[in-house]
């Protein structure tokens, strides 16, 4: 199939779109009946559109009506840029994200980074979820909490029957979130410092699906936690909106370690499920050649939106004088290639014995026992 | 801008050292004088400009270059002083024993981004105190004329924007407060 084809109403879709070099991820679903889910948002930073309404736009999909709910699982830049043009553009799209009780506080530390950006100092992800707020006020609407074991989209037609449920972040998490407010605003209010948090992680947003008897587990960022309150272990041990194993999985961040838990695999998901990742790679690169072989192991139908295998590591292409000047002065420079690519999973609702159609497109490719050797 | 403000002097006498001037003062500075520079002590925040970061004492060359560094502007009339240059915004994602990693953004090509890793010795010794995660940086290479001798140069300054002041703090919060006000919340 082509990617321009439209699913068919009874028809179930996953599309996780991901990029190489951590410029984002974002999937979109199609839960049945005309009706979208966004979950996430990046941009190709090259021409900076908005790579999932892109790709709704590119089916044919009147983004106006049929997309019902977009989730931001946290505001990292991975995960946001593009989140106010989709939100803008999909006007009667519900927004939930994970908040803090504190509502004056949190928009506070919003608007202090997002005055930075008047000094030049980048503040792009805080930037664009303030847009999204402001978009929401001006919309009249309610920005909506997502939080563990919440309803937050249900709908029945033609046969099909759909929930959207949040798993995460659990009570305790984002009473946490309130007390951390106060010591980001202490951080964030340094105008010469890019806001760089990393904690957000522990506030994603985990999705799960129902579509009939199908079940979708979407890990967003989230990570391990020391304490059973909050991350997977929470998950695993309270979410009550949990009926069955999933059959599709979104690896959560990146497929790093911390990501990682073996009772994921025995408790929520079904035996080898479709599994999907999206590289990273900054300072750091994710997956790890250990971690990519653990997921084989439980998966034989993994797949990476990027290869991490070609995802360079040189300076960008300059003026020859200007390339041999960098090489002399700093030769560590080197881009963060941007390469995207789509795996699209399609299942059809209205049966229970069958399983789920994957197509790959652009830099996406599936795992093997060969690939993974090729890595370094 | 005041005209009395600006005064015809030679670069020589002032140094921008630290934040990225507005477009509108570049433009009026290019318009107004030659060798524009900008007298510090005459200029004050009311007038809606912060020129705290313009010091005495600087090169040409380490003036134009910071200028054009600054602003992503294609200065023609520095070409004599300054042949061509490539310039980056940073800031610090990483700190190691003695140097950070960065993540950069080509001030000419905004698209992908770089990283390149620094060695604390890179940085002078008045910004070195300004090495700490997050901090934003301004990175130049070109190759200058000083002398009628090319010189390849290299170098890094710290932002030093100075500290909002109350009233911005509270202009700041007082909109916050305002957004939250009009907004349903569940």
């Amino acid at each position: 199939m082509g990617l321009e084809d439209l699913p068919q109403i009874h028809i179930g879709e996953v599309t996780l779109i991901g990029t190489g070099g951590g410029y984002g991820e974002s999937s979109v679903i199609h839960i049945g009946n005309n009706e979208w889910v966004v979950i996430d948002s990046c941009i190709d930073p090259n021409t900076r559109t908005c790579l999932p309404l892109d790709y709704l736009l590119a089916l044919g999909v009147d983004v106006k009506t049929q997309v019902k709910v977009i989730i931001c699982t946290h505001w990292h830049d991975d995960h946001i840029l593009g989140m106010s043009s989709l939100l803008g553009a999909c006007e009667s799209a519900k927004f939930y994200f994970a908040r803090s009780t504190d509502k004056d506080k949190f928009l506070l530390l919003l608007s202090l980074d997002v005055a930075k950006a008047d000094d030049g100092v980048w503040s792009s992800s805080t930037t664009e979820f303030f847009n999204c707020v402001k978009l929401i006020a001006e919309r009249n609407e309610i920005p909506l909490r997502a939080s563990q074991d919440r309803l937050l989209y249900k709908t029945e037609a033609n046969g099909v029957s759909n929930e959207v449920w949040a798993l995460s972040p659990s009570d305790y998490t984002l009473d946490k979130f309130d007390q951390e407010i106060s010591k980001l605003i202490d951080v964030i209010k340094h105008r010469n410092k890019k806001f760089i948090n990393e904690s957000p992680n522990s506030k994603s947003v985990v999705i799960y699906i129902k579509i009939n008897d199908h079940r979708i587990l979407l890990g967003a960022d989230l990570e391990i936690s020391r304490d059973n309150k909050e991350g997977w272990d929470n998950i695993l041990e309270n979410c009550l909106s949990i009926d069955r194993k999933a059959s599709l999985f979104k690896v959560p961040h990146h497929g790093s370690e911390n990501g990682y838990h073996t009772k994921i695999w025995s408790s929520l998901l079904i035996d080898n499920p479709v599994s999907k990742i999206t590289p990273w790679n900054r300072n750091q690169k994710l997956p790890q050649k250990s971690m990519l072989q653990k997921y084989a192991g439980h998966s034989s139908n993994l797949y990476l939106t990027t290869s991490v295998l070609t995802l360079g590591s040189k300076a960008k292409k300059r003026e020859k004088s200007i390339e041999k000047l960098i090489l002399e002065k700093n030769p560590s420079l080197q881009e963060i290639k941007y390469k995207h690519g789509i795996i699209r999973s399609r299942i059809d609702c209205l049966k229970n014995d069958v399983i789920w159609q994957v197509e790959l497109f652009g830099a996406a490719v599936q795992i093997d026992q060969s690939y993974i050797d090729k890595m370094a | 801008m005041d005209s009395t403000v600006i005064e015809k002097i030679t670069s020589s006498d002032y140094q921008l050292s630290d934040t990225r001037l507005s477009t509108k003062v570049v433009d009026e500075a290019i318009e107004t004088i030659d060798l524009k520079l900008i007298k510090n002590s005459e200029i004050k925040y009311e007038d809606g400009y912060d020129f705290s970061f313009l010091d005495k004492k600087d090169s040409d060359i380490l003036f134009n270059n910071k200028l054009h560094a600054l602003n992503n502007r294609n200065f023609n009339t520095y070409r004599e002083y300054y042949k061509e240059a490539q310039n980056w915004v940073g800031h610090i994602i990483e700190l190691k024993e003695d140097s950070f990693v960065a993540k950069l953004e080509d001030l000419h090509h905004p698209a992908t981004y770089e990283i390149a890793s620094f060695d604390f010795n890179d940085v002078s010794p008045e910004d070195k105190k300004l090495i700490g995660l997050g901090n934003v940086f301004y990175w130049s290479v070109g190759y200058a004329v000083r002398n009628s001798q090319v010189i390849k140069e290299s170098f890094i300054r710290f932002q030093r924007l100075p500290s909002w002041t109350v009233a911005q703090f509270d202009t700041i919060a007082d909109n916050a407060r305002s957004l939250s006000n009009s907004l349903k919340w569940d």
